[in-house]
């Protein structure tokens, strides 16, 4: 190795080369472990007896020749059930509002993986980690079973009495009735709504999201075009994108349709490639994927976006760009001006093909944001407010809710789906004031902080039991069936608001019929009952709608910018609070897959942390993991330390979405709760100036998954930008001379296939989706908290994320790392028991009976993939059990695992096509990984087929396969990572 | 543990296969309709027996047996005789499409009265058939049974 500074760096310690390499290079860092696990897992009282009576059991019967088996065949069996045949329902994801379209596996009878929608329009075959982790919160046992009153089980028919009795009390007092509600239901669920408020005069919506980015976009457009809508964003059709804080990659809106949408604009092979400027207070996923990115504190985001709205205005031809430059002038930027300069000449230079898009919650930003895309020419083109999602604009502010709830003025409440005692910085007066109504009743899918504090808690069903619709885009009509029949005694939220309001019919005849009557004319088919079916079975129908169009006003743009004047700016750090693409806004927080997920950038699992810049947090002499406290004006908040690179100096950068306290076991005192903080000058604001920053007493190590995994300087990653590519297509992929090495072992030879893998480092995004997907489908264990803290996470598919180039502008490369299926393994040459062999088929194969456990293979794995099962990884619940994939084996305690590219899936499509009598066709074996991936950067084939798709990937300048200096011979080729620079 | 070859537990049915498969010739397939399109051959729902039990020696207490567990609505708790462990991945469906008798692994089943488990069924005894079957043929190695780990463990 070198003296010079390493070209890819990890963390900033390797950078700085204050790393131990022999510590770093030891795949286990230290002794066997002795006694037994400890938390999440650890066993109380009733699990150890639990435990104890199933050892007993087998105990007993080891006596007999094998334990007696009983087979339970149906009585009757469903038609369309075969046992071990898996069934595949279409439906609609409802993790967040973006609707995705996904395909639901389900295995006799239960649901066992969530995969993308390849007929969807919108997220077209994708799905993210939150979207394919839903499917354990169905199976979560901290669910609430049935409906209860004050927290004690009750019956439906009570439930509904009490309801209807307190409802009918207030309309006939003349009370206001609050229905709680988030901004996003549906178009069947809004007319059910409609219906409620129709029977009740007195009732009024109130809409709710726990991170504001729909509402304040909707609020700004409905001064500016007269409409209270979300735009539809079309990120492929725009030349040149700048984000000013929209993590539209990561969490922002609809992030898998926009990460297919982003990758389909950024192709090297077909010569196209959009440009993408970032401009964010700290490090995001999208950020970490822009061409140029730039950063700035958040009270920074309109004055810039005001710089750049004027900077546009001077040159564009739009007839009223006189009277846009002076409305938007404010207060100077703290950002140069030449880089504001590049942003605007890069954006006029792709004038109508131009996007600008703005994830502030401030009202004044995203004014600004609709003026530079006015002013670029790009509504219609890059993004259409006929197409947007429209909202309900009759709803009460949330403010005037609260005083209502104060004055005690309100009669009746209902709230469905949403938590806002734990999401709101009010929560803790809300939670008083939620049971001041003569009536409180609350749907959730389980007695959280907000049913925690209303009277009635009338359980919901997960989505996957429920029926359900959405239009995210206008005439673009998903449909949400049950895959499940409902495991417990709950009941949809919107049957519930039926039955509360009189309504006879039930959720699923009201939605049919609500089809039939404004869907299906629109349709153009002859009849209902085969427009409906296909629907239902496609998940998805695509219809022409009608929209009214909606122009620019400028007098709206205007008298709303001065009437949101620029924020005062106080002194001091800022703090930004963000939402993590795992976590999200919390409501799926009691999830193990989402809790272990590392975060793209951070790397950092279980928990939420203060993210402060390197030149801060020296200037504090703060190291990793030092407790601190933010405060600001609102409260303060004591976590540790992670120093990030990337982030403003002046910003400091907490998660939001942990510290629940009523969301179940796995995500109580996960964390803090930074939802407190998330105020400014009384109004909702995910940032907050005038913050400070102090020491607090002692250390927490943070949970990180990639500290661990060093390839000792090896080249990993390689990039270029896209004129070098354009000039030369090996472009940073210049071959190197090796010299001519053999192997000291037979070659392998192959009669039939040779399975292989690409991966486009260009397209990856760093998502994550993939490594949940793999989690589901290979029944890959949760270890916890402290396991990961020792380095023993089990995920067969990581995500290693390189920073390349000054810690002040680093650039960054993810990329995803599994199984090589290298064709001289290093590991098989070292296994005793042969354990880890080579298969026919070009794949290592590992073989669970045989292992003994030595952990020879992982010390010599290059790429270190090969995870090893300290512990019998127990599911607390049998319920959780029930999410387990009947196709692979459940390892155990002392057995090594890894990515076997879903051997599972390979052997089921070879079956098929032999079972039909037909040879297997490129792309009929996908991978899990490959499956979900919202950027297609992932792609699975046959290597002996020069036709398969995978073959003419690897043929590519930009492929290259890593370790070929150890004459590895890896199976996997991954692509250059190209950049607009 | 051992092989569980000459298991042959006794049934809550004095199901007779020699009767059925033997004497009256049914086909294997018409109880055991998921072997050739799943992993299990299954054991037929109680509906598949009263097909022709409804109307079939009504009068046999065995028969009632069954009658009255259709009436309640209850399975009949079957013995498992053949059984792999939980990490073999046995596929029929596969083995039927590649013209494997019924007969090659679970022995003459239309003579027995009761079930019994002929073959050792270990996996010696799964690689002796799939490695008789020869080195496939280049044309078309696909067809010939593999022999790699995966195949079956996975």
């Amino acid at each position: 190795m070198s003296d010079r500074l390493p070209q890819y760096w990890q963390t900033l310690a390797e950078r700085a080369r204050k790393l131990d390499p022999e510590e770093l290079s030891r795949e286990f860092p230290e002794e066997l472990p002795v006694g037994p696990l400890r938390q999440p897992f650890s066993f109380d009282r009733r699990g150890f007896f639990k435990a104890m009576g199933l050892s007993a059991a087998a105990a007993l019967a080891a006596c007999q020749r094998a334990p007696k088996q009983k087979i339970l065949p149906f009585v009757r069996k469903p038609e369309e059930v075969t046992p071990g045949v898996p069934l595949w329902y279409a439906s609609t994801c409802a993790a967040c509002p973006a609707s995705c379209g996904i395909l639901l596996k389900v295995r006799d009878g239960r649901p066992i993986k969530v995969e993308g929608n390849e007929a969807h329009p919108l997220s077209s075959g994708g799905v993210c980690a939150a979207g394919q982790a839903s499917l354990l919160s169905l199976y979560d046992a901290s669910r609430a079973r049935g409906p209860s009153f004050g927290g004690t089980p009750t019956s439906w028919a009570a439930l509904d009495e009490a309801v209807r009795r307190g409802l009918l009390a207030a309309k006939a007092q003349g009370r206001p009735i609050r229905l709680l509600l988030p901004w996003v239901l549906g178009p069947s669920a809004e007319a059910a709504v409609a219906r409620f408020l129709e029977v009740y005069p007195t009732a009024k919506t109130v809409r709710y999201e726990a991170i504001p980015a729909r509402e304040p976009i909707a609020s700004a457009h409905r001064e500016t075009h007269g409409a209270f809508v979300v735009p539809d964003y079309r990120f492929e059709k725009a030349k040149v994108i700048a984000s000013f804080g929209a993590d539209f990659l990561g969490t922002w809106l609809s992030p898998v349709a926009f990460t297919r949408q982003y990758s389909a604009g950024r192709s090297p092979e077909a010569k196209r490639m959009s440009k993408h400027f970032q401009l964010e207070a700290a490090m995001s996923l999208t950020g970490s994927n822009a061409d140029r990115r730039l950063v700035l504190p958040p009270s920074d985001f309109a004055p810039a976006l005001g710089a750049l709205v004027s900077l546009l205005a001077q040159r564009s031809a739009h007839p009223q760009t006189e009277a846009i430059a002076p409305a938007a002038h404010g207060p100077r930027p703290a950002l140069s001006t030449e880089a504001l300069e590049e942003v605007a000449s890069a954006l006029l230079s792709a004038r109508g093909e131009a996007l600008v898009v703005c994830g502030s919650g401030s009202l004044r930003a995203q004014l600004l944001a609709n003026a530079a895309n006015e002013l670029l020419g790009a509504y219609g083109h890059t993004l259409s407010l006929e197409l947007g999602l429209p909202l309900d604009g009759l709803a009460l502010p949330f403010e005037d809710f609260l005083a209502e709830l104060r004055s005690g003025a309100v009669g009746a409440l209902v709230a469905l789906g949403v938590n806002p005692v734990y999401s709101h910085p009010r929560g803790e007066e809300l939670s008083s004031l939620l049971s001041k109504p003569p009536l409180s009743v609350c749907a959730s899918d389980r007695l959280d902080e907000t049913a925690a504090a209303m009277a009635h808690h009338a359980a919901t069903h997960s989505f996957l039991e429920d029926w359900g619709d959405e239009e995210p885009r206008r005439g673009l009509f998903s449909v949400r069936q049950p895959a499940v029949a409902p495991l417990f005694d709950t009941r949809g939220p919107f049957e519930s608001l039926l039955a509360w309001a009189g309504i006879e019919q039930g959720w699923y005849d009201f939605l049919r019929a609500r089809w039939e009557r404004e869907v299906f004319p629109r349709s153009g088919a002859a009849s209902f009952e085969p427009f409906w079916e296909g629907a239902v079975q496609l998940g998805v129908a695509d219809l022409p709608s009608p929209a009214e169009p909606a122009s620019f006003r400028l007098g709206g743009l205007e008298q709303a910018l001065s009437e949101a004047p620029p924020p005062s700016r106080k002194d001091g750090l800022e703090l930004f609070l963000y939402p993590k693409v795992s976590i999200g806004d919390g409501s799926l927080a009691n999830n193990g897959w989402l809790q272990e997920l590392p975060d793209p950038i951070t790397k950092a699992t279980w928990g939420n942390y203060v993210q402060l810049s390197p030149p801060l947090a020296a200037s504090m002499g703060i190291e990793e993991g030092r407790m601190l406290t933010v405060s600001t004006e609102a409260g303060s908040l004591t976590l540790p330390a992670q120093v990030q690179v990337g982030l403003h100096p002046r910003v400091v950068a907490v998660a939001l979405g942990y510290g629940r306290t009523k969301a179940g076991t796995v995500a109580n005192g996960v964390g803090r709760n930074a939802y407190p903080l998330a105020t400014e000058a009384g109004r909702v604001s995910l940032a907050a100036s005038g913050a400070s920053l102090s020491l607090a007493e002692g250390k927490k190590k943070l949970a990180l998954s990639q500290t661990h995994h060093s390839a000792e300087g090896r080249p990993i990653v390689k990039q270029a930008s896209f004129g070098e590519l354009l000039a030369d297509p090996r472009a940073g992929n210049e071959a190197e001379e090796l010299p001519t090495r053999r192997s000291m072992w037979p070659l392998h030879s192959y009669l039939g296939r040779r399975w292989g893998m690409a991966v486009d480092l260009t397209a990856c995004t760093g998502c994550a989706s993939c490594i949940v997907s793999c989690q589901a489908e290979n029944n890959i264990s949760v270890v916890g908290e402290e396991e990961v803290r020792r380095r023993r996470e089990m995920h067969w598919l990581r995500i290693d994320r390189y920073y390349a180039g000054p810690p002040e502008a680093p650039e960054v490369v993810h990329q995803p790392m599994m199984c090589q299926h290298c064709e001289n393994a290093p590991c098989e040459t070292v296994c005793p028991v042969l354990a880890t062999v080579h298969s026919g088929e070009g794949l290592n194969q590992q073989v669970y009976n045989r292992c003994v456990g030595t952990r020879y293979c992982a010390n010599n794995c290059p790429p270190k993939v090969r995870r090893f099962n300290w512990f019998d990884y127990p599911h607390a619940d049998p319920l959780e059990r029930m999410v387990l994939n009947p196709e692979v084996a459940v390892r155990t305690r002392g057995v090594m695992e890894k990515c076997s590219m879903c051997i599972q899936r390979i052997e089921e499509e070879k079956a098929r096509a032999k079972r039909e009598g037909r040879p297997l066709l490129d792309g009929e074996v996908r991978t899990a990984c490959q499956q979900s991936c919202p950027a297609k950067a992932i792609v699975f084939g046959d290597l002996n087929d020069p036709k398969s798709e995978v073959s003419r990937l690897i043929r590519l300048g930009r492929a290259y396969k890593l370790f070929e200096e150890l004459n590895a011979g890896s199976q996997v080729s991954y692509l250059t990572r190209i950049r607009n620079t | 543990m051992g092989s569980q070859q000459g298991y042959a537990p006794v049934q809550p049915v004095a199901f007779s296969h020699a009767l059925h498969a033997g004497e009256h010739k049914l086909d294997c397939r018409y109880c055991h309709f998921g072997a050739e399109k799943s992993r299990h051959a299954g054991v037929p729902p109680l509906e598949v027996c009263m097909n022709c039990h409804s109307q079939v020696k009504k009068d046999s207490p065995e028969v009632q047996k069954l009658a009255s567990a259709f009436e309640a609505e209850q399975p009949i708790e079957w013995v498992k005789v053949h059984r792999l462990p939980d990490h073999a991945f046995f596929s029929h469906a596969s083995h039927l499409s590649a013209q494997v008798k019924c007969q090659s692994c679970h022995g003459s089943v239309e003579t027995m009265v009761r079930i019994e488990q002929v073959e050792p069924m270990t996996m010696g005894w799964c690689l002796e058939c799939h490695r008789s079957m020869g080195k496939p043929p280049p044309e078309a190695p696909a067809s010939a049974p593999p022999t790699d780990c995966s195949a079956c463990h996975r």
